[in-house]
């Protein structure tokens, strides 16, 4: 089966800069997919190649079996909700959702029904009337995507559409995205370097670094399961700790040499060369944190360590742990309340265990797969 | 506190008139003065030594009544639109490319844009006067390529005038426009692309109507000195192709007739003034408009 949209060996140079690098995507039909990534690694580059505006150097754009590359952005079943929104200032709410469909040749009276259909679903029914400049930035943001959508396109091409809001509005829009998403099932491309987005929004993402892909999966995976040391280090707050792979006690698992902080036991079902440089990837709300005489399970790996910072959050608590000659960080949700206990402080001694399965394994390469490395 | 408050408002308000008191002061003396005159001297009589008499009189208001004038503010009227719309067709799509022309290639353009006004303004229209001559290389040119014949006269008609008018006031067309499509916001062409706008509808229902503010401050600086032409028409018109302002000439220099020529003149700011003054009232009343809608802001 050949996938809803497809992109292959995509490239794009600006002089010597390499701005997307060979990506190959596929998307399924009507599925949030996030490209994700920190600015200037290529993903706004990939969305405006999808979106028609620029031509890739290289590489070809399906769209339903459709060859699109060479396309112009007019005719592309595809349409785009920008960053700043890019509503026309001179024309009304209803003016500009009509906009597509009044240069499509539809009848007005059908365009009439069909902005009152978008303004229904954007719940903006009130504000038809109004200009650009007279709407707050939520509302900005949903006529701009009903102006995408009227079209109906098989593509919706998202382009960071909540930097400019500010964070309450930001978790409001992202429900409302969601809503949206319920309702009209287009496929849509989210471009984003705020992972809580990508992760909250999308049903599979891709990790961009340098205009390649570095990991495309579910958020569980490649929250759980980084394949780089950049996607670990990327997605979430994480300990990535430098060491050498070991014998292998029992199947699936690696003993793994961390230096200052000696042996330690981590899930790993890949084929290892003992000797190899590797990274721990160790999450810090995995690690529990105890007194040093406190009950651990037998299985569980087991550091000591000397509290030297801590920042209280409401919904939990970070720690920086000095164990050995690395400083870990470690969270700590509030189970009961944390007024009842006696709180640790900077300079308690402290025991840090966390179950092997929670040790994430990854090459020591910087940016290439893990795949690629370990065998 | 609110004593401190009023005292400091106070004397925002002293820094603002001090702030603006050069420019109304320079406004006052060398515009609204002399146009108050221009109108003033329109009621006066004549008296036979070239000067203003005592008095006032309607005479050269109904000398307005030359049978000659209506053809000659038809001329001059129609010349200075066509020139705007000539100049403001050429401008607009240039204002666009050098908008979107990289920094340092922009500002090259730029100086080519200004450039001819290196070279004094009559010099530049004795020089289109030699090009346009019977023996000259636009007329060599036209008859190389038979487009033109031996007798076709290029200059001293209306025709000329244009040329040199589109000519001349091209760079005033140019600059403002540049300057609004400079703050243009480009995103909106290509919201407009995608969603399926070729590029000329694009341009043409996204750029243009986001260039408005550039197009009616163009649409001023070419019209209103267009209708003001003098040194052109003379030089290139010729006497079938005058227009208003080579009459007022005529008027101050060879009839030594200043309300006669007052009159002409007022006729023509008349002309320039009122749709100004319709024109300001009904922003006024939008504005007005707008804001009461606009609640949500």
């Amino acid at each position: 089966m050949s996938a809803f949209i497809e992109l292959r060996g995509i490239t794009k140079r600006y002089g010597d800069a390499v701005a997307v690098d060979g990506v190959d995507l596929d998307l399924v039909k009507g599925e949030v997919f996030s490209l994700l990534g920190p600015s200037g690694c290529g993903k706004t580059t990939l969305l405006r190649i999808l979106a028609g505006f620029i031509m890739p150097d290289a590489g070809t754009v399906r769209v339903d079996g459709v060859d699109l590359t060479r396309v112009p952005a007019n005719q592309r079943p595809i349409n785009t909700v920008f960053q700043n929104y890019a509503l026309f200032p001179h024309l009304s709410v209803r003016q500009n959702i009509a906009f597509g469909r009044k240069i499509a040749g539809v009848p007005a009276a059908q365009i009439r029904r069909e902005v009152d259909r978008m303004l229904d679903l954007i719940q903006m029914a009130g504000h038809a009337d109004k200009r650009p400049h007279q709407i707050s930035g939520g509302q900005k943001q949903r006529v701009a995507i009903a102006r995408a959508l009227i079209n109906e396109p098989r593509l919706l091409l998202l382009d960071e559409p909540l930097a400019a809001l500010d964070l309450k509005l930001r978790q409001h829009m992202l429900l409302e995205l969601e809503r949206i998403h319920r309702d009209v099932g287009t496929t849509f491309l989210y471009v984003t370097h705020d992972q809580g987005e990508a992760m909250g929004l999308s049903d599979r993402l891709a990790v961009m670094n340098g205009g390649r892909v570095e990991q495309i999966g579910a958020p569980a995976e490649v929250y759980e399961a980084p394949a780089t040391r950049f996607v670990a280090d990327f997605i979430g707050d994480t300990n990535i700790l430098d060491g050498h792979a070991g014998s292998r006690p029992r199947p699936d698992y690696l003993s793994v040499e961390l230096g200052s902080l000696g042996r330690v036991l981590a899930w790993c079902d890949r084929p290892v060369a003992a000797g190899k440089t590797l990274h721990l990837c160790l999450r810090p709300e995995k690690i529990r944190l105890e007194r040093p005489n406190g009950g651990v399970d037998d299985d569980w790996n087991r550091v000591g360590g000397t509290i030297t910072e801590y920042n209280y959050f409401g919904s939990h608590t970070r720690f920086v742990v000095r164990a050995g000659a690395l400083d870990l960080s470690v969270v700590q949700p509030h189970r009961r309340c944390f007024l009842d206990e006696k709180p640790f402080a900077p300079g308690d001694p402290v025991m840090l265990s966390w179950h092997p399965d929670d040790g994430y394994v990854i090459p020591g390469n910087h940016g290439v797969p893990a795949e690629a490395v370990l065998q | 506190m609110k004593a401190g408050g009023g005292d400091g408002l106070l004397k925002r308000r002293g820094l603002e008139i001090l702030l603006t008191a050069p420019s109304l002061i320079w406004m006052g003396l060398f515009f609204a003065l002399p146009t108050f005159l221009v109108f003033l001297i329109a009621f006066r009589p004549a008296d036979p030594w070239g000067g203003v008499g005592d008095g006032f009189t309607l005479e050269s208001w109904a000398r307005l009544g030359n049978p000659a004038y209506p053809l000659i503010f038809w001329r001059t009227l129609w010349l200075s639109a066509a020139t705007t719309v000539i100049c403001l067709v050429l401008a607009v799509p240039v204002a666009y490319w050098l908008a979107r022309l990289d920094r340092g290639l922009r500002r090259w353009m730029l100086i080519l844009v200004i450039l001819p006004f290196w070279t004094n303004f009559l010099i530049r229209i004795f020089a289109w006067k030699t090009l346009l001559h019977p023996e000259g290389y636009v007329k060599e040119l036209l008859l190389f390529f038979g487009f033109s014949d031996a007798q076709a006269q290029l200059l001293y008609n209306p025709w000329a005038v244009l040329i040199v008018l589109v000519y001349s006031y091209l760079p005033f067309a140019i600059l403002p426009l540049y300057a609004a499509a400079e703050k243009f916001d480009f995103s909106l062409v290509e919201a407009a692309w995608d969603l399926g706008a070729g590029r000329l509808r694009a341009f043409w229902s996204v750029f243009v109507p986001g260039i408005s503010k550039g197009l009616l401050t163009a649409f001023l600086i070419v019209f209103v000195p267009a209708l003001g032409s003098y040194a052109i028409p003379d030089i290139i018109g010729g006497t079938s192709s005058e227009m208003i302002g080579n009459r007022i000439a005529q008027r101050v220099f060879t009839d030594r007739n200043l309300p006669h020529a007052s009159a002409l003149s007022a006729l023509l700011a008349l002309a320039v003034l009122l749709p100004m003054v319709a024109y300001l009232v009904q922003l006024g009343r939008e504005q007005r408009r707008l804001r009461k809608e606009g609640g949500a802001e």
